[in-house]
């Protein structure tokens, strides 16, 4: 089981170093644990998030790939679809099989031919577009909705600070 | 003549006892949605009926099937209902009326809160949501951006690294730009 995981953490890993898709950075923190990585993703253009860089946290589970993996932003980021601690709240990562709530269609959710490079362009299109019907933080959810102009610079300070400027 | 006439009378007794003690059991194996489905009425005398006949052992599957309904409930706490009703019906009856559970001694609804999923992931870190980037990857904000390094690196990791540089210092510019092109309207 765990070698089944490891190997396919490899590969993508490989694939991901030969052929980047353009705003992801994604690989383990270290040779030892291959169940570990850190992603950096930016911020699609023409959306407060336009010119971030959002480091996160991939954990994967040792049924890789037939458990979807974890990912937090750290630090965490404000988004209606990111937990407040970080954790993102998506279709793509929640367990396969049918929704309890019938709200997102099973093809939708973890399945083993996602990918990792398949989640991280996800939460891109996330970033881009957020889905405040199935918000994980309420407070972002409130503000993305009452106040977008706050919302929005809230997001662009978090950027600039983390960009040192 | 006598002793077979004992005999009968006394098998038609323990045959009738050993029945009695294997359909007894039978209520509280009802599924959940059976439950739900029936009037409520005819739910509430089968859950005293059952009540009132012979206490089952809590059983994984008793607790499971509560579960189902009642997500938010802790394993201690429908366990501990469980072994007071003795009945999946009661338990589920009491959850409705009164919207949770009595919690066990040694658990409070702050612990329980834990298995709900919003809850958790909805505690604010200890440590402050902002970063330096640059700090964090030792990155010098003054070297250039050098298309060669990416390409010399051997091995995956030192790549990586190599590539987060390269997309933090070009945010970095990039961003630059866009404070000047502020300033300067």
């Amino acid at each position: 089981m765990v070698l089944t995981a490891q190997r396919r953490l490899f590969k993508e890993f490989q694939q991901l170093s030969r052929d980047p898709p353009p705003g992801i950075v994604a690989g383990p923190i270290s040779d030892d644990d291959l169940f570990k990585w850190e992603c950096l993703v930016e911020g699609p253009s023409d959306t407060p998030y336009e010119n971030g860089v959002f480091p996160a946290i991939l954990s994967f589970p040792t049924d890789y790939p037939l458990g979807p993996p974890v990912l937090k932003f750290d630090p965490p980021l404000l988004h209606p679809n990111i937990y407040a601690d970080g954790t993102v709240c998506i279709s793509i990562l929640h367990p396969p099989g049918e929704d309890p709530n019938q709200y997102e269609r099973p093809e939708e959710r973890w399945s083993p031919v996602q990918s990792v490079e398949k989640i991280l362009l996800s939460v891109i299109s996330m970033l881009a577009e957020p889905n405040p019907e199935s918000g994980a933080n309420i407070d972002a959810c409130k503000l993305w909705r009452d106040d977008r102009i706050e919302y929005n610079k809230q997001i662009r300070d978090h950027v600039t600070k983390s960009l040192g400027l | 003549m006598e002793t077979s006439t004992t005999v009968f009378i006394a098998t038609l007794a323990l045959g009738f006892i050993v029945l009695r003690w294997l359909i007894a059991p039978i209520p509280p194996h009802l599924p959940a949605e059976v439950h739900g489905s029936s009037g409520s009425s005819s739910t509430s005398s089968s859950a005293r009926r059952t009540n009132a006949g012979n206490r089952r052992p809590v059983t994984q599957s008793m607790i499971e099937v509560v579960q189902t309904v009642a997500p938010q409930l802790t394993v201690g706490q429908i366990r501990m209902d469980l072994e007071r009703t003795g009945s999946v019906e009661l338990t589920l009856e009491r959850f409705m009326e009164n919207g949770s559970l009595p919690f066990p001694a040694g658990e409070d609804p702050s612990t329980a809160g834990v298995n709900s999923d919003t809850d958790s992931h909805n505690r604010k870190p200890g440590k402050p949501s902002e970063i330096n980037l640059l700090e964090r990857y030792a990155i010098d904000p003054e070297d250039e951006i050098d298309e060669d390094d990416v390409a010399a690196a051997k091995d995956g990791y030192s790549l990586m690294a190599q590539r987060k540089k390269y997309m933090i210092l070009n945010a970095r510019k990039r961003m630059q730009q866009q404070q000047l092109l502020a300033e300067s309207i």
